[in-house]
């Protein structure tokens, strides 16, 4: 390369033209890739990879609303009327998009019950459990006998028996009853309270009809979701004016969320902007104050495009962090554009490349740190905030100097500088008291601190709308179902019958350790696997053996006959306790249907895996219980919610734990590597500790619990307030305090009013975040200014200033 | 064995082709007389629109398959519109079923006790006692949704019930045939026949229309 051509390129880079080209290039080139990159609002990205924990969150989204989409029809008048509830249920169903949602047969025809019930008549062995062989013996003796058939006497004569009569005949000791009374027993305590009412399902007021769709929508999928709810809402408004239709579904919480996260990415950046360009204008008087501003948000774009495109989907809460990276990185424009229009800025500008490079590689650590996480989250916003910071930085030390004016000098004439800095200076004794009362802010803050409390749940990161959840609540108190508060019970295999038997084993096991059947939801009782059918008829046939079948008849007809049965009385009777006792041990299982839904709702298969789920409640008891068997069943998972949020608690301080001591360790090495005095150093780290301690004292003087959000938070606090220590430490040495503290004022103000901004989000991590940089920068910077000042004049070995240095501010 | 599900299946057929031939008739009859029959049972529906309390002693008759002889039940029925209904077996066994809006009572002489039957939570008693409501209540035309319904004859007037196909009481009835007093102010008597053959007749008598009821009336034990 020629001297010439150098001097030629170089020239060419500093021309305003060029510059100015090139961003708008690289900004609009980036603009344009956003739309073909994937975007998603889920919040299981705050989970580690390949972790149960994910797993299981997986897992719990799948089974329960994942692809249901329950509609709850009413009157608006609140009043009962089933028919035109019906009517206006079948014209929704009618004008349904198969392609987004179809109708699931909640309804059986009367014909088909009829027939499901002979179906069950049939297999009265498969449901005899061993206990029942006890209450078989008493049933079929004489007394047994009498007994059951004074009552079915008594019965037929009273009203309500007016139809019994026929249905006696084949069942006269009411055993089909009983297996009927057994399988209702256990689908009560799934606590749902539908009925059937014409070919639909109803609350038992008929005041409420529940229809519930299949679709294939995925809840990620934001574009589908949003088609998905906005056909429903046409459908809804081609309903009758008396009638509404109220939705519930998974769908609605991708749909809140994604609102409410656009919302406040869309007023908090609208906010920092034009409250920081009202700042720099204010302070400086001049429109180039604003390219400090849009530096950070020319560096969004590229950094974002380049970030989402390393990841199959970018969460848009970590978008969300924007204004916050914003706040960052708008520092290093801060500094360049203070010193760029002094007398002397060439030469300023070379002497604040290091410090203002150090911060900016002390922050990288942070986000590089990030980098690290087994949380793609953690992953996705360390990737964009580390290419944000280093396209600001590039920006601001390359873009902005060329367009800055040169003042000569005319900062340090109009701003007031930093006067109380000097009187702190030069008292020992102001210095003492500002490091007495420093102290105490500080121990304070630890003692707000003890009083924290950690909610690692997730879930309740999760900014859903009021509105959605009430109606969940609602749809809950009218259908029932409270399973979304209890532990779940999943055992899997490869093949349903084999998932089906661990389920049995698992029911068999609860109940052996004192669990109520009447709290444990399980298929077992409903649809027990054909190796337990099996090994039930063959205790049956075992059971009726010739002599036990004589006297069975005989005690029959005799008790009949002198109670005025006829003698053809229970002949159907006989024929099906015929087939009953000629079953075969392999015969095929014939379909209830009427226990399809219920099936489909606790067997899942996926990728070859069945999955059987059982929900018991999330006590103690019974999770041990369930905990108790894992060694007989290892593929039995208990997924309790209470432990659910333990874990995570515990994998998420892990997580934080790893990060920050790669971060610190990262930070400790660059830091010592450039300062290279324990003194600066020591210094240095005083306001990102202060930091962190009020960071926490804040979100325990709202009476907020720390969460995942706030960890997050804290280390770009740390990596915040480690800048402002380092520029002002180094700003002592070198004799350049006036603009610095000017530019970390600054720098401080935008940080604050960055993460400010959060305070008017409505999504709960925003809010959270907005809290903890608030309070921390506000006391990071307050040390800085304050108590660094003061140290270095009570002990000023720790920071002795260059013999060259010129504290004027123009260095 | 093979013999028993022979017969059983001759017999299912048998009812079957029953019903419809039944089904058959009462569409042809329903057609061609549908509006002179809903016209009658509008007027009866006026007449008994003016009744607003009823007591009537009954005899039951049921003829059931399943007994020898016929059980002879006899008792009091009390009414009151809109939604309570008292039912008093005396002989032979004591029993009282209370009806009242959507809570029912039992009282079983046998073990003394007293059961309360909320029907949201029993739909099978729900629709047993709905029946019951529509039949004693004089609740005729909404009975046309499910019903075939036929005039047999005119003075004193007697309606025949056939339901219809895929509804829910055709599993269970050939027919109801309700037979009316002269006055058409109340029914006289009951028959409902099943479809497995059974047959139950009720008779009312000493019927007592809109007389006040005192509230021990309603007590059930």
């Amino acid at each position: 390369m020629t001297p010439s051509f150098k001097a030629g390129l170089q020239n060419k880079l500093q021309s305003r033209s060029f510059v100015a080209l090139a961003v708008v290039l690289i900004t609009v080139l980036s603009c344009a890739c956003l739309p073909f990159l994937k975007f998603d609002g889920r919040i299981d990205v705050m989970l580690p990879d390949r972790s149960e924990l994910r797993d299981i969150f997986s897992f719990l989204r799948e089974i329960q609303v994942a692809d249901k989409v329950l509609i709850t029809f009413a009157m608006r008048d609140k009043s009962a009327d089933p028919d035109a509830l019906v009517a206006a249920a079948d014209r929704y169903a009618a004008g349904l998009d198969p392609a987004l949602a179809t109708p699931m047969n909640t309804s059986f025809r009367t014909d088909e019950v009829a027939q499901d019930f002979v179906r069950l008549a049939r297999q009265l062995p498969d449901y005899t459990e061993a206990a029942d062989f006890e209450r078989l013996a008493v049933d079929t003796s004489s007394a047994g006998i009498r007994g059951s058939l004074e009552a079915l006497r008594r019965k037929v004569q009273q009203p309500e028996g007016m139809f019994a009569a026929s249905a006696a005949r084949a069942d006269p000791l009411d055993w089909n009853g009983r297996t009927v009374r057994k399988i209702m027993a256990a689908i009560a305590s799934f606590g749902f309270h539908a009925v059937p009412v014409q070919q639909h399902l109803m609350d038992q007021e008929h005041r409420h009809l529940l229809m519930v769709l299949q679709t294939s929508v995925l809840m990620t999928d934001s574009a589908g979701v949003r088609r998905l709810l906005k056909h429903l809402a046409s459908r809804a408004a081609e309903l009758p004016p008396g009638v509404e239709a109220r939705l519930v579904c998974g769908h609605l919480h991708t749909a809140g969320n994604e609102a409410v996260i656009r919302r406040d990415i869309t007023i908090t950046s609208i906010a920092i902007t034009v409250v920081l360009i009202v700042l720099f204008f204010g302070v400086y008087r001049d429109w180039r104050a604003g390219l400090i501003v849009l530096i950070p948000f020319i560096a969004s774009p590229p950094a974002l495009a380049l970030a989402a495109s390393a990841f199959s989907s970018f969460s848009y809460i970590v978008v969300g962090f924007g204004s916050v990276i914003a706040g960052i990185a708008i520092d290093y424009g801060i500094y360049t554009y203070v010193t760029s229009r002094g007398e002397q800025a060439e030469r300023n500008l070379k002497l604040i490349r290091l410090p203002v490079t150090l911060s900016a590689l002390t922050i990288l650590c942070v986000f590089v740190a990030f980098c690290f996480s087994a949380m793609p989250a953690y992953r996705q916003l360390g990737l964009f905030a580390a290419l944000a910071i280093l396209i600001s930085l590039a920006y601001a030390f390359w873009f902005l100097p060329v367009f800055v004016k040169k003042t000569g000098g005319a900062v340090q004439k109009q701003g007031g500088g930093a006067p109380a800095l000097t009187v702190f200076e030069q008292s020992r004794s102001n210095a003492l008291k500002i490091i007495a009362v420093a102290a105490v802010v500080f121990l304070t803050g630890l003692w707000l601190d003890s009083r924290l409390k950690f909610d690692m749940d997730v879930s309740k990161l999760d900014g859903t709308p009021r509105a959605t959840l009430d109606e969940e609540k609602r749809a809950m108190s009218i259908w029932g179902g409270g399973e979304s508060m209890a532990a779940i019970l999943c055992v899997d295999a490869k093949n349903e019958d084999a998932a089906l038997r661990l389920n049995d084993r698992l029911y068999a096991g609860l109940l052996a350790a004192g669990v109520e059947a009447s709290v444990v939801s399980s298929l077992s009782p409903i649809c027990p696997s054909d190796e337990t059918r099996r090994a039930r008829r063959k205790a049956w046939a075992s059971y009726w053996t010739e002599e036990k079948v004589r006297d069975f008849r005989e005690n029959l007809a005799r008790e009949s006959a002198a109670l005025e049965f006829s003698e053809q009385a229970f002949q159907s009777f006989w024929g099906v306790f015929a087939t009953w006792r000629e079953a075969s041990a392999d015969r095929a299982t014939e379909p209830i249907g009427f226990l399809k839904p219920l099936r489909e709702r606790f067997v899942h298969t996926q990728d070859g895996v069945t999955r059987v789920t059982t929900f018991v409640p999330d006590e103690p008891k019974c999770l041990a219980a369930a905990q108790k068997l894992r060694a007989e069943i290892p593929s039995l998972r208990v997924v309790s919610r209470n432990a659910f949020s333990k874990s995570l608690s515990g994998t998420i301080a892990h997580e934080v734990f790893l990060i920050s001591l790669l971060a610190a360790l990262m930070i400790a090495v660059i830091t010592v590597a450039l300062i290279r005095r324990v003194g600066m150093l020591l210094l240095s780290a005083i306001p990102a500790v202060t930091g962190m301690v009020w960071g926490g004292a804040g979100m325990s003087l709202l009476g907020l619990p720390l969460n995942i959000s706030n960890l997050i938070a804290g280390i770009i606090l740390f990596g915040l307030c480690m800048d402002y220590g380092i520029c002002m430490v180094y700003a002592h040495k070198r004799g350049m305090r006036r603009d610095v503290f000017r530019a970390v004022t600054l720098s401080a103000v935008t940080a604050v009013l960055g993460s400010g901004v959060l305070l008017l989000a409505h999504h709960p991590a925003f809010f959270s975040i907005g809290v903890t940089l608030v309070s921390g920068v506000s006391a990071g910077y307050l040390y800085a200014w304050l108590v660094l000042p003061a140290l270095q004049t009570v002990w000023p070995s720790l920071n002795p200033a260059d013999a060259q240095a010129d504290d004027r501010g123009k260095v | 064995m093979k013999r028993g599900r022979g017969a059983r299946l001759l017999r299912g057929c048998a009812v079957s082709g029953a019903v419809l031939c039944a089904a058959l008739v009462s569409d042809a009859l329903a057609a061609a007389g549908d509006g002179q029959t809903n016209a009658v049972l509008g007027r009866l529906e006026t007449s008994l629109s003016g009744v607003k309390t009823v007591k009537t002693r009954f005899v039951q008759e049921k003829r059931l398959a399943l007994f020898k002889n016929p059980l002879i039940t006899r008792g009091v029925i009390q009414v009151e519109v809109p939604d309570k209904l008292l039912w008093r077996v005396e002989s032979p066994i004591k029993y009282v079923l209370l009806i009242n809006g959507k809570q029912a009572k039992q009282w079983d002489g046998e073990t003394g006790k007293t059961q309360k039957i909320p029907l949201a939570n029993n739909p099978v008693f729900a629709a047993v006692t709905e029946q019951l409501r529509a039949w004693f209540g004089g609740h005729y035309s909404l009975l046309s949704k499910d019903y075939d319904i036929v005039q047999r004859a005119d003075a004193p007037p007697v309606f025949v019930f056939s339901p219809k196909q895929g509804t829910p009481p055709a599993k269970m009835l050939k027919g109801v045939t309700v037979s009316f007093r002269e006055d058409r102010r109340y029914i006289t008597s009951i028959q409902i026949d099943e479809a497995g053959g059974d047959v139950t007749v009720l008779k009312f008598e000493e019927t007592e229309i809109n007389m006040p009821f005192a509230s021990k009336d309603w007590e059930i034990e």
